[in-house]
């Protein structure tokens, strides 16, 4: 008894730091994971809640009372002023600007004003009031529709209720009429078609008033469509990362096979091979790991646009070739490898060659099957590598390019769409999910394989 | 024997020694596919971008190339090449360094490069007396033969342009060298004080002269280069020791049997893993200007006012030198000097520093995991001795653990250094225009050099310079390291 009484406190003390580290630890976690639970919050967000700066999407939105939410912000963000620049108006320093809009909270209707790059309220003409009257603030949007001069260059253009037509994305559009959800699945289907063949939608305007839905399943289906995959829909169709997903699932496919081939027959032939000039040649390739990109790439530019003086056949500027041989043979892979091989028994090439098999037999059917994990980090940290890779990318391709992979179609997204957070994320989640799906399936290989061996390719 | 036979037939790839012959192009041949893509993409580019940094080159110079332009006034090519020519010589890099006789400064370099081989070859054969090779002390009286020749060579070039500061420089600090080294084996102790006294005083004239050289290089270089080394060194400095001592520190206490330490490493690693173009666009995002924005509301939770972080071009010391007047209602100034001294007294744009976080949160799991592998391989023996000896943990951290995790930090060092002076994705994912140029390190000023302005050959030059420094530091570094890492 007195045993027990006394055992307490000093357990209780030794409990404190104990306590203390996991505290620690869990906070340092936190930290770690928070950046990724916030993007992919945000990208289920709206930007008007994005820029609120919410943690969480509005609970609202998955409760389903009669909401009034911004849509306004989905009709009218695709807009950019282009080509529509007023001649003589040089008010306007960059190329971007969103509108956002609201209800407003007294009795009457929607508002609208003009955001730059960062949110910042940009004076405009106010409504109703020509000559030298510029506000930043919130404007009622025409209730009757029609155009409206900002005097910064550019026109807004607010489609009449009931007339909606997919305005001309430089400008920018908005209605006000009402569908309920219920009838959600259609006119959804619809927009998404028309938004993928490029035609016209004219449909209702869909709004967030789920009041009239009955079913849950119906609710649900809207939640799903409208709220949860919006922002993924729009990242996936209107800013191309389909295509960007598409390029860069080949290009990583291309590459690593290529990889395989040409790495392992150089490591195998470094490994348990005997000829003139291999430490000379070991010693030549492994100077190479200590050049910086920046050295190379200006020559590497020169050499697939076809201005090598010794190789002026290469014309690969913007295609598959540029993207993915000169990842093929990467010194580090070989050296990996290399160590591997180098560890097979002696014993067996003698049996092999008993046997009558050759060098590439002997590769093939004896070493390969054994060197499965040094195999599988290689294709990790190619995977990874190649998925990543952005300045590389960035100068062998033209600007717009049809082979831009995911990490230059996510660089150029965000530079030239704006601040559109909510986007941005789901863009990000996007090109993050393949990578962390293949981490925590493998994590084992991953961490093991960066513990024995340090580097990321 | 019907093999032999077999063999003998094959005429002269037969016998022990055929053999050999079809083993080597048998290797030849599997070596070929990677030797050719490395040595086109990686190899030959070296030559071709120090050929392509003589020029004033856009993607198709239009005058002459330095070859032919050479051949011809040799007399040996044809004259046309003479009279329009894109060849700049040296001048690109006299232009990125600020250097008026770029020839006798390279001479300089090559002298001091060749000295220090020379004493490399003499140290060598000193060791190797008793072998008795002749060969190396003879090697060794070559290069400083050699190494005495290009200094006089220099000579008259640098006295012209004003550049003998970076011979004074230098010497001063060779100098002070050997009276270091001169001192640890002297005998008396006032020798040893006047030792000392004499290389604090020699270290500081270094001091002044590199100061004047540097001014001179800031006043006459480009300043923009200058200014991104500059940068790149904050950036290093400010991102390797801190994310090598939290990562040691959380390695350690992960290491003490906490329990799901499998669950921790997953997710400190996960930054690591994930792409940096997608979680650099996640941390502009973190970083916005907003109030709104993650890291303003939670530095508002410390009753801070918001930040414009990525935005923010302004250095940090008289960005905190505003926050503490805004404070406690003071009116302080940061003196602003300006000159190479000024940028580097106010600090690493905030701009710049919100990229140094970035750098901690991606790198701390993948130092942490390296640092696991290197705990677990100190035997636990030691500990146990220690234990038994009476040392506390304290004790046993301070005396065990960080010696014989030296090469782990070594290596780590390294690569961190390294890394941090080749970064380009996040950096150029999270730069935004209304920071200006707060936040191009040289890479990134390379890059824009390259695609922006179209300036190849510059560009070039500016690579070589940057390989130039990284290489210095990885021989610095392996130099420090050989003295302190201690490998069990």
């Amino acid at each position: 008894m007195a045993d027990l009484i006394g055992a307490w406190p000093s357990k209780l003390v030794r409990a404190i730091p104990r306590g203390l580290i996991y505290l620690l630890l869990i906070l340092g976690a936190s930290t770690m994971i928070m950046p990724f639970m916030w993007m992919l919050s945000t990208s289920v967000m709206t930007l008007g809640e994005a820029n609120a700066g919410r943690l969480l999407p509005r609970t609202a939105r998955l409760t389903c009372p009669h909401v009034n939410l911004p849509k306004y912000t989905e009709v009218i963000t695709n807009f950019a002023v282009g080509p529509t620049m007023r001649e003589g108006a040089q008010e306007l320093p960059t190329d971007s600007y969103y509108v956002e809009s609201r209800q407003s909270e007294g009795p009457g209707g929607w508002q609208f004003r003009l955001v730059d790059n960062e949110g910042e309220a940009v004076e405009i003409a106010a409504v109703g009031q020509p000559g030298d009257n510029f506000t930043a603030g919130w404007q009622p949007i025409p209730t009757g529709g029609g155009t409206f001069d900002t005097e910064r260059g550019m026109v807004l253009t607010f489609a009449p209720p009931g007339g909606y037509e997919e305005a001309d994305r430089r400008s920018g559009a908005a209605r006000v009429d009402y569908a309920n959800c219920c009838e959600y699945p259609t006119w959804v289907m619809e927009r998404y078609l028309a938004e993928r063949g490029e035609r016209r939608y004219t449909g209702p305007y869909l709004s967030d008033d789920l009041s009239a839905c009955r079913t849950a399943g119906q609710k649900l289906a809207y939640f799903w469509n409208q709220t949860l995959l919006s922002n993924y829909r729009q990242a996936w169709i209107t800013a191309r990362f389909s295509q960007y997903v598409w390029n860069s699932i080949r290009i990583t496919a291309v590459s690593i096979v290529g990889l395989l081939i040409v790495c392992t027959l150089a490591a195998y032939a470094f490994a348990r091979m005997s000829f003139p000039g291999r430490n000379f040649i070991f010693t030549l390739l492994m100077a190479t790991m200590m050049l910086p990109e920046t050295v190379t790439m200006i020559p590497n530019f020169l050499t697939i646009t076809g201005n090598n003086p010794f190789l002026p056949f290469i014309k690969w500027y913007d295609s598959l070739p540029a993207l993915t041989i000169p990842f093929m043979a990467s010194f580090f892979n070989i050296f990996l490898l290399r160590q591997f091989f180098a560890q097979v028994p002696n014993e067996l090439w003698d049996a092999a060659q008993i046997d009558g098999a050759g060098h590439l037999r002997f590769l093939v059917q004896v070493v390969l099957p054994l060197a499965r994990a040094p195999l599988t980090t290689v294709v990790i940290f190619s995977f990874i590598g190649s998925w990543n890779a952005l300045l590389w990318p960035l100068i062998a391709t033209k600007a717009g390019s049809d082979w831009w992979p995911i990490a230059v179609g996510l660089q150029n997204f965000v530079t030239e769409a704006g601040p559109q957070t909510h986007l941005w994320m789901a863009g990000a989640s996007i090109s993050m999910i393949p990578v962390l799906l293949l981490y925590f399936l493998a994590q084992k290989q991953f961490i093991e394989g960066i513990a024995t061996t340090g580097l990321k390719g | 024997m019907a093999s032999r036979a077999a063999d003998a037939s094959r005429g002269f790839l037969s016998g022990r020694k055929g053999r050999q012959i079809r083993e080597s192009l048998t290797a030849y041949l599997f070596l070929l596919p990677a030797f050719l893509i490395i040595f086109v993409f990686g190899l030959w580019p070296v030559v071709h971008a120090l050929y392509v940094s003589l020029h004033k080159w856009n993607i198709k110079p239009k005058g002459s190339q330095c070859l032919p332009y050479w051949l011809a006034r040799a007399g040996l090519g044809s004259p046309e090449a003479l009279e329009r020519t894109d060849c700049l010589g040296l001048s690109n890099y006299a232009q990125v360094l600020g250097l008026q006789d770029v020839v006798a400064v390279a001479l300089l370099v090559l002298a001091v490069l060749a000295g220090v081989a020379a004493y490399g070859l003499w140290r060598r054969a000193n060791q190797v007396e008793n072998g008795g090779s002749q060969r190396l002390p003879i090697g060794a009286g070559l290069l400083a033969v050699v190494a005495a020749g290009l200094l006089v060579s220099s000579l008259p070039g640098l006295i012209a342009s004003g550049e003998w500061t970076y011979l004074v420089s230098i010497g001063l600090v060779v100098l002070g060298w050997l009276i270091w080294k001169g001192a640890a084996r002297s005998g008396s102790d006032l020798g040893l004080v006047l030792r000392l006294l004499s290389v604090c005083v020699l270290l500081s004239s270094a001091a002044f002269f590199f100061f004047v050289d540097f001014q001179r290089i800031w006043d006459r270089g480009s300043e923009a280069f200058i200014k991104s080394i500059i940068r790149t060194v904050f950036y290093s400095a400010g991102t390797v020791p801190v994310q090598l001592t939290v990562s040691l520190l959380l390695a350690y206490i992960l290491f003490q049997g906490v329990k799901v330490q499998g669950a921790f490493r997953l997710v400190y690693f996960m930054p690591y893993i994930a792409p940096s173009v997608a979680t650099a666009v996640v941390f502009k995002r973190v970083f916005s200007l907003r109030d709104t924005g993650l890291m303003n509301q939670a530095i508002g939770l410390a009753g801070v006012e918001p930040l414009r972080w990525l935005h923010e071009a302004k250095a940090i010391n008289p960005l905190i030198v505003d926050l503490i007047n805004q404070a406690f209602g003071t009116n302080w100034t940061w003196p602003d000097i300006g000159g190479p001294l000024g940028f580097f007294l106010s600090g690493p744009s905030l701009a710049l520093v919100s990229i140094i976080i970035y750098n901690w949160w991606v790198f701390i799991g993948y130092d942490t995991v390296i640092y696991l592998a290197g705990l677990g391989s100190i035997p636990h023996e030691l500990y146990e001795a220690a234990e038994i000896d009476g040392a506390g943990r304290w004790a046993a951290l301070r005396r065990i653990t960080i010696p014989l995790l030296s090469p782990t930090t070594f290596f780590l060092t390294v690569i961190a250094t390294i890394g941090t002076f080749k970064a380009f994705n996040h950096i150029f994912v999270m730069r935004e225009m209304t920071a200006r140029d707060a936040t191009d390190t040289a890479s990134i000023l390379i890059y824009d050099t390259f695609r922006g302005d179209g300036q190849f050959g510059e560009a070039a030059a500016m690579a070589f310079v940057l390989l130039g420094i990284i290489l210095a530091l990885t021989q610095i570094q392996n130099r420090v390291g050989e003295r302190l890492v201690f490998y069990g």
